[in-house]
């Protein structure tokens, strides 16, 4: 899987940030896309704009303006008073899993209209299609994997990098590793050699995760197991058909295969970093600028119901607005146990994790420089970057932060936080001491 | 030793040899036994859906399912409740749509270039 995975840049030198500094001759396009709106945010007019770059050169003018990132339109329109959205039909196209939570109940619970916007949620076959649709704009905002737009806006897995940023992060834990029942006896994942495992997409967690997991135990992701990219919605499918031994993937499918007695969950994935983060919900770039209004209504609509989302004593009301067919199309108690945490583990045991699946919509910065650290671990990337500068640029902490606060919600003092990963500590600051220190790596 | 058999005779053996496939299939996917598995703990139990806790797994569902689940379909088949929930009436005339249009332009075009 990872041969699709071209280097991002075409001008073939080192970069100390994302923005190429190869003469602006078309052929150094790295970062470039990524910056275009910045550079247009700070400096609407063409002209101004143009005579700018030319005195200056983009890389002085990225750097200087890097400071003021999230963009000052963006700003604006958190700092004043409401303003009626510029657009007010959107689209917003998820994948039928429990982790697109707050964008699907927003819908029949009300926090869209409230926020003066007019939504249609799109069910969505898989994350190639939500990424092709977001792509061609069909999609005014989409449910994403939070690692899908750090790599659509490298330029990595697409032809030419796109920028799309992650506005909120919907759930935090919420996975686990489910396994066919034939193996049942083998819990240690030594025992895994040869297994095939299925992720959503390359570029997800679940992926990343799953790579740390088996590599820990000793076993290379690359030649020891398979892992394949399957949909969500296809995994239980094929775990019944034995085209696989398992999967590290999203509910509510590990607990379908528990519920239609196939599989077994092996572990939450809250077991192996606790708090993690999975999807986003991801704009494109150039809506914070083109109608900053509508995406300060989006953002507020989308951190208000990811906060009711997170309450326990909704979780009941909001797993039955969104088990029914128009959303997840599942039976009511295979989506309540996954939200409530009192669940059936496929071993015959009753389990109650009532923090198995959270809703935070903070995007922190230090969570993007992981999933940097795994993407360069694992030849997705393949040269180095400024961690740092990237997760910025792509994870708006700042918009999301003025959301949570104007909802009168608690903001974390800091876009960086270590975490433990695995038993080991993970400091953001230093990411290539993180990436130095994992023997298994491409 | 030729015997004339009526067609309404032809007709009933059919039908039996149908009713006695059904039957067989029927029973066979129904099987897999609540006595093989273990007993389970009643509040495990509720959280499984019927397949898990009689302890098979068969992918095939019977064909009393097959009908109740196409009456369910058929008795609303227009219905609209949201972009993602729509009736199967609905799916079929987009899809005989796109075959029409598909082959309307086809047509069109060759009854073009032939005269």
């Amino acid at each position: 899987m990872v041969q699709m995975f071209r280097d991002a840049c075409r001008c073939g030198g080192a970069h100390p940030g994302i923005a190429c500094e190869t003469p602006d001759d078309g052929t150094g396009a790295l970062g470039r896309a990524v910056d275009e709106a910045a550079l247009r945010a700070t400096f609407p007019q063409a002209p101004t704009r143009r005579l700018m770059l030319e005195r200056y050169g983009a890389a002085t003018l990225l750097a200087a303006i890097a400071d003021v990132l999230p963009l000052g339109t963006a700003r604006d329109a958190f700092a004043q008073v409401p303003a009626a959205p510029e657009k007010r039909d959107l689209k917003i196209g998820f994948i039928p899993i429990t982790c697109a939570t707050p964008i699907i109940m927003a819908d029949p619970m009300g926090f869209y209209r409230k926020h003066g916007l007019n939504v249609e949620v799109v069910r969505t076959a898989g994350w190639a299609v939500i990424r092709d649709r977001a792509i061609a704009r069909e999609y005014d905002a989409a449910h994403m994997l939070a690692p899908m737009p750090l790599a659509m806006s490298l330029g990595v897995g697409v032809a030419q990098p796109i920028p799309w940023a992650v506005a909120a992060i919907e759930n935090i834990n919420g996975q686990a590793i489910t396994l066919a029942n034939k193996h049942r006896d083998k819990r240690d994942p030594k025992d895994w050699r040869g297994f095939r495992f299925a992720v959503p997409f390359d570029f997800s967690m679940h992926n990343y995760l799953l790579r740390a997991y088996v590599a820990e135990a000793g076993l290379d992701p690359d030649r020891d197991i398979q892992i394949r990219s399957v949909p969500p919605p296809e995994m239980v499918a094929n775990l019944r058909a034995d085209n696989i031994d398992g999967f590290l993937g999203p509910d509510p499918f590990n607990q379908r295969a528990v519920f239609d007695g196939i599989g077994f969950l092996h572990l939450l994935t809250k077991e192996l970093w606790d708090g993690h983060p999975c999807c986003a919900f991801a704009v494109p770039r150039a809506m914070i600028t083109e109608t900053p209004n509508t995406y300060a209504a989006l953002l507020r609509a989308i951190v208000e119901a990811t906060s009711h989302s997170n309450n326990p004593a909704n979780r009941r009301e909001v797993a039955a607005a969104i088990a029914g067919p128009n959303y997840l199309n599942q039976p009511p108690t295979v989506v309540e146990q996954v939200l409530t945490g009192t669940f059936a583990d496929g071993l015959g045991r009753v389990q109650r994790v009532p923090d198995r699946i959270g809703f935070d919509p903070f995007p922190y910065h230090s969570m993007a420089i992981w999933m940097l650290t795994q993407m360069r671990r694992w030849g997705q990337l393949q040269r180095d970057v400024d961690y740092k500068a990237v997760a910025e640029q792509v994870f708006l902490a700042l918009d999301a932060g003025r959301a949570m606060r104007e909802l009168g919600l608690p903001v974390p003092a800091s876009p960086m936080r270590s975490a433990t990963i695995l038993g080991k500590t993970f400091d953001p600051a230093q990411p290539a001491a993180y990436l130095a220190s994992q023997a298994i790596r491409r | 030793m030729r015997r004339e058999v009526s067609s309404w005779q032809a007709g009933l053996l059919s039908l039996a040899l149908l009713a006695l496939f059904l039957g067989a299939w029927e029973i066979a996917v129904s099987g897999g036994g609540t006595a093989s598995g273990p007993a389970l703990d009643p509040e495990y139990a509720a959280l499984l859906g019927q397949a898990a806790t009689e302890g098979g797994q068969t992918p095939i569902p019977a064909p009393s399912a097959i009908g109740k689940r196409l009456v369910e379909l058929l008795s609303d088949p227009f219905h609209r409740r949201g972009t993602n929930d729509q009736g199967i009436g609905i799916q079929i005339a987009y899809s005989l749509w796109r075959v029409a249009a598909g082959f309307g332009l086809a047509m069109l075009v060759a009854i073009r270039s032939a005269s």
